[in-house]
């Protein structure tokens, strides 16, 4: 039999210290990198290839070179299985630049009209509508719509279709952009037809400060159908917008990499918000729309740099699911975040890069160069993942600055989750720190009180009394906290303020005049001090609980704006929303103080009663042999002597208020701010957890998150725990040997 | 006598701090009953049945109802929070009147209560009862035997309704069992038949606004006229409803009704979960205890364990999520549910689950608690068995576990104490709104453990923050926390009761 319990023993302990392993083995995917399986090689697709893509049902690709060549080829089961080559296909006729337009599956070809520069350089753009299929894909020439003739070669074209129109851009090498903007027709069934607009040629913006080469580098138009990037040679970058009934205006001029240095290439992140540009030294910067706040207009911000391959940036591939987009130079590719910045995977390619995609769920890359084409499968489930995104500091996209943001799910599908768990542990925090304010003092006060004062006869019901009080469950507490106490609170908080401040001085100055007319003597009150104070102080509460309003009316008085009548009637809340300028909640850290509070003092209580019996009596006679008082005895010998109990009660209490759950669930207002405001909400970690578990999807970056916020508060607790028991153990040894 | 003056002001001094101290315990007491009595008070009036009033107000409306409460605002002065039930001339099941507003207030004796299963509470003359042999209630001089007429009547439409549930329900137990072939053709008729007898009755009243309304009598489950009670028949109804809130299943998205499956669920789950957690917590002490060799290694076990017990318990309930639903569960699913997929089975929370997280939660309460109370069996008692030729487990299970039986038993009831108040855990192992079924029933394998439960603190908390009408689910929420806080300080007053008794047994014992 003993070996049985032997075993079962160390296994039961051996199950306590998995759930620690198991948690952590929930959240280690997370700091993984991308896993790229190199799949597939093709030799042959031809030189100088321009754009390349794989199909959208993630059966095939497709690469099309300078030559007029296209290439395209089938994949079972990750394998190429046959590749068909065309040429002289008749819309490639002259073409001088390409643009893959996934958003409405159109390919934009800008081409010389005639292919013969003899004729006068007409140029056209032809738009290609694409069906997939097998080998044989279909081209329809939608529409060659006949530009102008221009003295100079084409650089770059680019389309983006929006809700309300949609914009076609082509830039030539001597400077001049080409647009036109196309607008849907509106029919009362909803979206009819496009109605082709005019061609418009939009001169190189700005003054003579603005001069250097002013030749097309790259034009890009993003997904909203509404403005247009056009990349100068000279590093300048300018950013037009249409604006409806005034036409296309130069809302931006920016020098993303520095003025006067030469920029790579540039690339839109998935969401058309965030514009990668390629600068010197394999660093790229991130450039996002976010409203200015002088005009109040959407306006490219430099956000930060990437790590980004090494050498001249040639290309940006992204997907259609996040903000992982893949980067390449001459030599080498990189799928980097570019949210957070991590880089998810490297790799360096000796034969070079000459274009790289893609796919649209971002689980397969496809790079083409002089060696052919290479496909790879990415496995990167946790690609917003990493030590930036949940504890840096990041500007997402749309924000007007770099924040610690918590926000895992939203509805739009160009969402990027934020994972910062700073305002989470700063909640748990605040949660914690609030509630120790009320339970440190009243627990400690009430430990040496019942240990060194009270008659035993009264000890021995305040000890039960205090474990009913430990016993009593945080869903009731927290329910009578958020619908009982949360609104008596709220519009009584000077009178709060006023019986925090008020009562215990009133109880001071009585106790002082008792012990001056009484002449510090002992009789039937000595150790029932509590019998007197409770009605002196209860009166004195709800004397200071009646007043509360009248000292509102005169102390927060809120001033009343220039002009406006005097309302004369002050208000708590407007006075610290206008005057001290932070927000003002019903649902705040003090009521999550308080309660929480209520649940954290019978744990400190129970571990400092301990502490302050524990003081050898010896000390204590001896002391009070020496004429010392009851108070001196207390404050002087054995709060001292009892100091590392009172550490040790302190941190088990933080360690209870860290992790309690349905109180602040409950009462907190599960709002995620990163402040300290005692009239505010939060969101502590163990909220969260308990909010967002449920609609976590099994294995996702969100539930790999949670577990890390699991981790963090397990970790937490456990070392304030340990450190709190070594504390306590040594204390214990040192009142043996006294 | 310089100094002795010095030292008494010290002294007097001191009483002041000594006063403040005090003051703790005035704060902690008032905190504690404070919360209690909020608890009792607000949970025993749930159920107090309240007059009907009538008011007339000053710009001549007339409105019929219950006051709720009373209370002050800064612009208007007192006001009183009425029910008014569901009469469309208002705006909504609850209303606002400044009390200066009222001209008249009268105690409206004449009105009828009635409580039906869904679609709020009614108040109304009754005048008579459709397709049945019931003289006119409403008039002054109706006859007892109408009155015992009606009540035959409602007690055979209840009586109706109620069998033709617990047939639905085996219709719905077999439907979902695949054993029959398709639907029961003829259970279904039966059904059919019982729902249509009983719909024949309807009662016939008029509100207070002088329409007349029909409701089903099989639908009514209390009518009284509140008003013209005494003081006995009101405890009495007052009883009646407490019994029937302790006995019934919920209605109207949890916020009337009873809490009956909750506290079903509560009291099988910390069943389910002592099951688990005192084996494994006893065989792991008596290891620590008897069999471990002290040493560092042994102390710091010990204070893991001890730790344990301070970590979070959302900590576990990520643990249970991740580890028992969806890991072992879901390789259950995968061997032996292949047929059910892709809804799981055990895949998803269920009781079972719930219970061993909260097992492993407990898991340290157990454990320290059996490991003081070995330690508390004498030495005497040992080394006598010992001497008598015992082996060492002899000792261990004839002696000494008989010996900590009653601090055993104190641990585990620490640990259902506990494991009935915590819900964060529960949330995300297993603990639903609203269960359809009981995890124990009378169909075999009468023990479902792959079923989701309800609980009576997730129910409090789905009450108060999930309830689509907060307002009307307080009487409940209240009845429901003062059920759970009874549950919980039975459970640790039974612990301190065994503990005093052990101490004083231990006292006697010693040699």
């Amino acid at each position: 039999m003993g070996w049985l319990i032997r075993v079962m023993g160390v296994g039961v302990i051996f199950a306590v210290g998995a759930i620690l392993l198991f948690i952590i083995w929930q959240v280690l995917p997370l700091g993984f990198g991308a896993r790229v399986s190199d799949v597939v090689r093709v030799a042959d697709v031809g030189t100088g290839v321009r754009l390349c893509g794989l199909k959208p049902d993630g059966a095939g690709w497709w690469v099309w070179s300078e030559t007029g060549d296209w290439f395209e080829g089938e994949m079972a089961n990750g394998r190429p299985v046959r590749v068909k080559s065309r040429q002289e296909l008749l819309w490639a006729e002259g073409a001088r630049a390409w643009a893959w337009e996934a958003g409405f599956s159109t390919l934009v070809v800008g081409a010389l009209q005639g292919g013969q520069p003899e004729n006068g350089q007409v140029w056209v753009l032809r738009l290609v509508e694409v069906s997939w299929g097998g080998l044989d894909s279909e081209f329809k020439l939608v529409e060659e719509s006949i530009l102008g003739e221009v003295d100079s070669e084409l650089v770059s074209v680019s389309a983006g279709q929006g809700a309300e129109g949609r914009v076609y851009a082509a830039g030539f090498a001597n400077g001049e952009l080409w647009v036109r903007r196309d607008f849907r027709r509106r029919t009362l069934v909803g979206g009819g037809g496009w109605r082709a607009g005019e061609w418009e040629k939009l001169a190189p913006g700005g003054g003579a400060e603005h001069s250097g080469n002013v030749g097309v580098a790259g034009v890009l138009v993003p997904d909203t159908g509404d403005g247009v990037v056009v990349l100068r040679v000279g590093g300048r970058t300018e950013y037009w917008f249409y604006v409806a009934g005034r036409g296309w205006e130069l809302r931006q001029i920016f020098y993303p990499a520095g003025e006067g240095e030469q920029v790579g290439a540039i690339g839109f992140v998935f969401g058309d918000v965030s514009l990668l540009v390629g600068t010197g030294a394999g660093k790229v910067r991130r450039w996002s729309l976010s409203h200015d706040e002088g005009t109040g207009a959407r306006v490219f911000f430099d956000v930060g740099v990437l790590p980004g391959p090494e050498g001249v940036l040639r290309g940006v591939g992204n997907n259609l699911r996040n903000k992982s987009v893949v980067l390449f130079s001459e030599q080498e590719l990189v799928i980097v975040n570019a949210t957070t910045g991590s880089v998810r995977w490297r790799k360096e390619i000796g034969s070079g890069v000459s274009a790289a995609a893609f796919d649209a769920a971002g689980s397969v890359l496809m790079a083409c160069g002089a060696e052919g084409m290479r496909l790879w499968r990415v496995d990167d489930p946790h690609q917003d993942a990493g030590w930036r995104a949940f504890f840096g500091k990041l500007w997402y996209e749309g924000r007007s600055g770099p924040e610690y943001v918590w926000q895992s799910t939203s509805g739009t599908d160009t969402f990027e989750p934020k994972y910062s768990l700073l305002p989470l542990i700063v909640g748990s925090l605040k949660g914690a720190f609030y509630s120790l304010l009320i339970a440190v003092p009243l627990a400690l006060g009430l430990a040496l009180y019942v240990s060194q004062m009270m008659r035993p006869a009264a000890r021995a019901v305040m000890k039960p009394l205090m474990e009913l009080m430990a016993s009593i469950p945080s869903v009731v507490l927290g329910f009578i906290g958020a619908l009982w106490l949360a609104p008596l609170l709220a519009p009584r908080v000077p009178s709060l303020l006023m019986i925090v401040g008020g009562v215990p001085l009133g109880v001071l100055v009585v106790g002082w005049l008792f012990g001056i007319f009484g002449k510090g003597r002992t009789g039937w009150w000595t150790g029932r001090e509590w019998f007197l104070v409770i009605p002196f102080a209860g009166v004195l509460a709800w004397m200071l609980w009646s007043l509360g309003p009248v000292v509102e009316q005169v102390v927060f008085h809120v001033p009343p704006a220039a002009g406006a009548a005097d309302a004369g009637a002050g208000n708590f809340p407007t006075w610290w929303r206008e005057v001290v300028g932070l927000s003002y909640e019903q649902r705040n850290a003090l009521v999550v103080g308080i309660v929480m509070g209520f649940a954290v003092i019978p744990v400190i209580f129970t571990i400092a009663e301990d502490a302050f019996t524990n003081v050898p009596s010896s000390l204590k006679s001896g002391a009070a042999a020496l004429g010392a008082s009851r108070w001196q005895v207390a404050w002087m010998v054995v709060v001292p002597v009892a100091l590392s109990g009172i550490f040790s009660a302190v941190m088990i209490g933080l360690g209870r208020a860290i992790g309690e759950t349905m109180i602040v669930v409950m009462v907190s207002g599960n709002t995620a701010i990163l402040d300290w405001n005692p009239f505010n909400g939060m969101r502590p970690l163990s909220a969260n957890i308990a909010v967002e578990m449920p609609e976590a999807a099994r294995g996702s970056t969100h539930y790999r998150v949670l577990f890390l916020g699991a981790l963090i508060l397990f970790v937490m607790t456990f070392v304030l725990n340990t450190a709190a028991e070594f504390v306590r153990s040594a204390f214990r040894k040192k009142m043996k040997a006294l | 006598m310089r100094s002795e003056q010095k030292n008494s002001t010290v002294r007097e001094v001191g009483s002041a701090w000594i006063w403040l101290s005090a003051l703790c315990i005035a704060l902690a007491l008032a905190l504690l009953f404070g919360l209690l009595l909020i608890i009792f008070l607000n949970g025993t009036s749930a159920f107090w049945p309240r007059h009907v009033y009538e008011a007339e107000l000053w710009d001549g409306s007339r409105i019929v109802g219950q006051i709720i409460s009373k209370d002050r605002s800064k612009e208007s002065g007192e006001r009183q929070l009425w029910f008014v039930g569901n009469d469309t001339t208002k705006a909504g099941r609850f209303l606002y009147i400044v009390s200066r507003d009222v001209k008249e207030l009268r105690k409206a004796s004449e009105y009828h209560v009635m409580e039906p299963e869904s679609g709020g509470r009614i108040f109304g003359v009754v005048l008579n009862v459709e397709g049945a042999l019931v003289g006119s209630l409403a008039d002054e001089g109706h006859s007892e035997n109408d009155e015992d007429r009606f009540l035959v009547t409602w007690r055979e439409a209840r009586s109706k309704i109620s069998s033709a549930r617990l047939l639905e329900q085996e219709a719905r137990r077999k439907l979902r069992a695949g054993s029959g072939s398709g639907i029961d053709q003829e259970l279904m008729q039966r059904i059919q038949r019982l729902k249509d007898e009983a719909s024949v009755w309807k009662l016939i009243y008029r509100t207070p606004y002088g329409r007349e309304g029909r409701v089903p009598l099989a639908e009514i489950i209390e009518i009284e006229q509140i008003s013209a009670m005494n003081f006995w028949e009101k405890l009495f109804l007052y009883l009646t409803r407490w019994v029937r809130f302790l006995t019934t299943e919920p209605r109207v998205a949890n916020t009337e009704g009873g809490i009956f499956p909750a506290i079903f669920g509560t009291f099988l789950m910390t069943i389910l979960m002592s099951m688990a957690v005192v084996p494994f917590g006893v065989m792991a002490a008596i290891y620590l205890r008897e069999y471990a060799t002290p040493g560092p290694l042994l102390s710091t076990v010990r204070v893991c364990v001890n730790n344990l017990a301070g970590v979070p318990s959302i900590v576990f309930g990520v643990f249970g999520l991740g580890f028992f639903v969806y890991l072992v569960g879901g390789t259950i699913d995968d061997f032996f549910f292949t047929d059910r997929k892709p809804s799981p089975v055990f895949g998803t929370g269920t009781i079972l689950w719930a219970s061993l997280t909260l097992a492993l939660l407990t898991l340290p309460v157990v454990i320290v608690a059996t490991e003081e109370a070995l330690g508390a069996v004498s030495r005497g008692l040992r080394e006598a068995a010992l001497a008598c030729g015992a082996t060492k487990w002899q000792v261990i299970s004839r002696v000494v576990l008989p010996a900590a039986l009653p601090g055993v038993l104190t641990g585990l009831i620490l640990a259902m104490a506990r494991g009935a108040g915590e819900v964060a855990p529960l949330m995300i192992t297993g603990v639903v709104k609203l269960a359809p079924d009981l995890p124990l029933d009378g169909v075999p394998p009468f023990l479902h453990l792959e079923r989701k439960f309800m609980h009576l603190g997730f129910h409090i908390y789905d009450l108060g923050f999930q309830s689509p009408d907060s307002d009307a689910a307080r009487p409940v929420a209240f009845a429901s926390t003062l059920v759970l806080i009874l549950l919980v300080g039975l459970l640790n007053l039974a612990a301190v009761i065994l503990r005093e008794n052990l101490r004083r047994s231990l006292k006697s014992s010693t040699f």
